[in-house]
């Protein structure tokens, strides 16, 4: 179950850094049945904390109801050409994975 | 279990920590060391049961241990009138009140109304989009809270096919 890598595009665009993830995960609610009947049980990323540099730009919480591969689009007012951008995501099964680009 | 791929060491000690204690305390532990980021309101928090399984936006402001929410036009909901498909409906949030400190994701109709919350800092512009699972048609609304208050907005979005209810 090793996690695919975050996909991650930052983007500089005037004043401002247009940035992009998709994570890779299956974000199972917990709600939904197998073909059995049975309860598939809940999987989800709880928690993504999102760098630029060493510095903490965005934390978020995760409930399992958002989507399979979350995708998150935002813009920042800083950052600059060759800045790194890092991801990280923790998921309820305590995998840890983080990721990083640089703003382009 | 825990496997990280091409991590630096810093991960793989937390990892190690975490298969020998409860994960929990060790985040904690890790936040107090500066490892983990817990943002302005704390991930042991947000974390709750209390704001995860909470049931109306009400419950949610409570839960954050805020005041009564209010409504507002300069908090906007970011998501289509018609969605194809309930398992991915594009939902976002943006604010135009100043000094916003966090975005919050809802579906009125969840069974946990929260989808997801964003804790901003002063270098993220007050807008953020993602996509969520809906259980069908209904409301959708973006709680903000800016200057220690919450204010919000909602939107019917439709929803043809798919879904958690369905």
């Amino acid at each position: 179950m090793s996690p695919e890598p975050t996909k991650i595009r930052a983007i500089k665009k005037g004043d401002l850094t247009l940035v992009s993830v998709l994570m890779n995960h299956q974000m199972d609610s917990g709600r939904r049945k197998d073909e059995q009947g049975k309860l598939i049980p809940a999987w989800n990323i709880q928690s993504v904390t999102i760098k630029l540099g060493d510095k903490v730009i965005l934390d978020a919480i995760f409930a399992p109801s958002v989507s399979k591969n979350p995708y998150l689009r935002f813009e920042l007012t800083e950052g600059r050409v060759g800045d790194p951008i890092e991801v990280i995501w923790q998921d309820n099964r305590g995998v840890i994975r983080s990721d990083s680009t640089m703003i382009s | 279990m825990n496997r990280v791929d091409g991590q630096p060491s810093l991960f793989l000690t937390r990892r190690d920590l975490m298969k020998s204690t409860g994960a929990i305390a060790v985040m904690r532990l890790a936040a107090a060391a500066g490892l983990v980021s817990l943002g302005r309101v704390g991930l042991a928090q947000l974390r709750s049961n209390a704001v995860l399984e909470a049931s109306s936006l009400k419950a949610l402001v409570e839960a954050f241990g805020g005041e009564p929410p209010q409504q507002s036009d300069q908090v906007l909901v970011l998501a289509p009138d018609v969605a194809e498909d309930g398992f991915m409906v594009s939902l976002g949030g943006e604010s135009l009140l100043p000094q916003t400190e966090s975005i919050s994701l809802l579906v009125a109709d969840n069974p946990s109304v929260m989808a997801a919350h964003f804790e901003l800092s002063g270098s993220v512009s007050p807008k953020i989009e993602t996509r969520v699972k809906t259980s069908g048609s209904g409301n959708v609304l973006v709680l903000v809270k800016a200057q220690g208050r919450y204010f919000y907005a909602e939107k019917y979005v439709k929803v043809i096919a798919g879904g958690c209810g369905s």
